[in-house]
């Protein structure tokens, strides 16, 4: 089983602009984790995830409680909402193509604590996977054995 | 802001006997990337994750890729773990030290605790009673709404 049998095609994506509220946004509203960022050409920048937001919230916001300085907090939460996609996205990335078998797909999400991997084709995005879609390998019956002769 | 104000309520749970196929089913269905497992009295004594299920016996190792000359498993040896692993139960591949915080506990902390633990999700309890679930999601949500509109008197 390979990449191009496990992933979703129709990514959702962002651009370098797209402010930090309206990531949260796509994020909930799709009940996903995390989203490519790409340029016109449809090439892979970078990826924005809800890990990547947290940290970003948990460095950003005072260390006292929103109760002990909720001016400070309310202020410091309007910067980060303000802040783009292209100021927090990771660009190291790690990425599969459509070839790539599904126990490295698996090995890669794990030992690099990522939850899911954007498939390029020449560097342009052709599709994503995700936990959830590994998982469905599992519970899929194997498919019917192939005839042996043609 | 605290646990009780940004947590889930209805948490998705397993108990020790289910199966991993309904495990599965459950994360998929619901979209979530973890379930809690809880005992008759509603307390947690350990987490299934997308990561336990991905990792647990479908994994060559090391050694087994060099013994097989670097070549993955073929589909029919896949299909064969993947059926063995689909018989197993939660309490057979579940992690059973899971992290819970209290109802008042700050987001702000619980964030941190997420990042230095490098985990998704804390379970909120009270005595030892699972009361929900405070995930990544859950912390982006409440930051989205907080401010937003009337302030609350504290």
């Amino acid at each position: 089983m390979q990449a191009k049998d496990l992933m979703t095609k129709e990514v959702i994506t962002v651009k370098k602009e797209t402010p930090v509220r309206e990531i949260i946004d796509l994020l909930l509203r799709n009940r996903i984790t995390g989203l490519p960022v790409v340029d016109e050409t449809g090439k892979v920048l970078g990826i924005v995830s809800e890990s990547d937001l947290v940290y970003k919230l948990e460095t950003m916001l005072p260390t006292t409680s929103y109760w002990a300085d909720r001016k400070k907090f309310k202020e410091e939460r309007w910067k980060i909402m303000a802040t783009t996609a292209g100021e927090i996205m990771s660009t190291n990335l790690i990425y599969a193509t459509e070839d790539t078998p599904i126990e490295e797909i698996a090995t890669l999400m794990l030992e690099k604590r990522i939850k899911r991997l954007p498939v390029l084709r020449d560097g342009k995005l052709v599709g994503i996977i995700s936990r959830a879609d590994v998982l469905k390998s599992i519970l899929a019956e194997p498919s019917q054995a192939r005839p042996v002769c043609e | 802001m605290e646990a009780k104000g940004i947590m889930t309520r209805d948490v998705i749970v397993a108990k020790r006997d289910t199966p991993v196929s309904d495990i599965i089913h459950l994360l998929l269905k619901h979209r979530i990337s973890g379930v809690p497992i809880v005992n008759e009295e509603n307390e947690v004594i350990g987490v299934v994750t997308e990561a336990d299920l991905i990792q647990k016996k479908k994994l060559p190792t090391p050694l087994e890729l060099i013994y097989n000359l670097g070549r993955y498993m073929n589909s029919e040896q896949l299909a064969e773990e993947h059926k063995k692993l689909r018989g197993e139960k939660a309490a057979d591949i579940m992690t059973s030290n899971a992290i819970c915080v209290k109802e008042d506990s700050d987001v702000v902390k619980i964030a941190s605790l997420l990042i230095k633990k490098g985990i998704k999700r804390v379970f909120v309890t009270r005595g030892k009673k699972l009361v929900g679930v405070v995930s990544k999601a859950d912390i982006l949500r409440g930051m989205a709404k907080s401010g937003e509109g009337s302030t609350r008197a504290s």
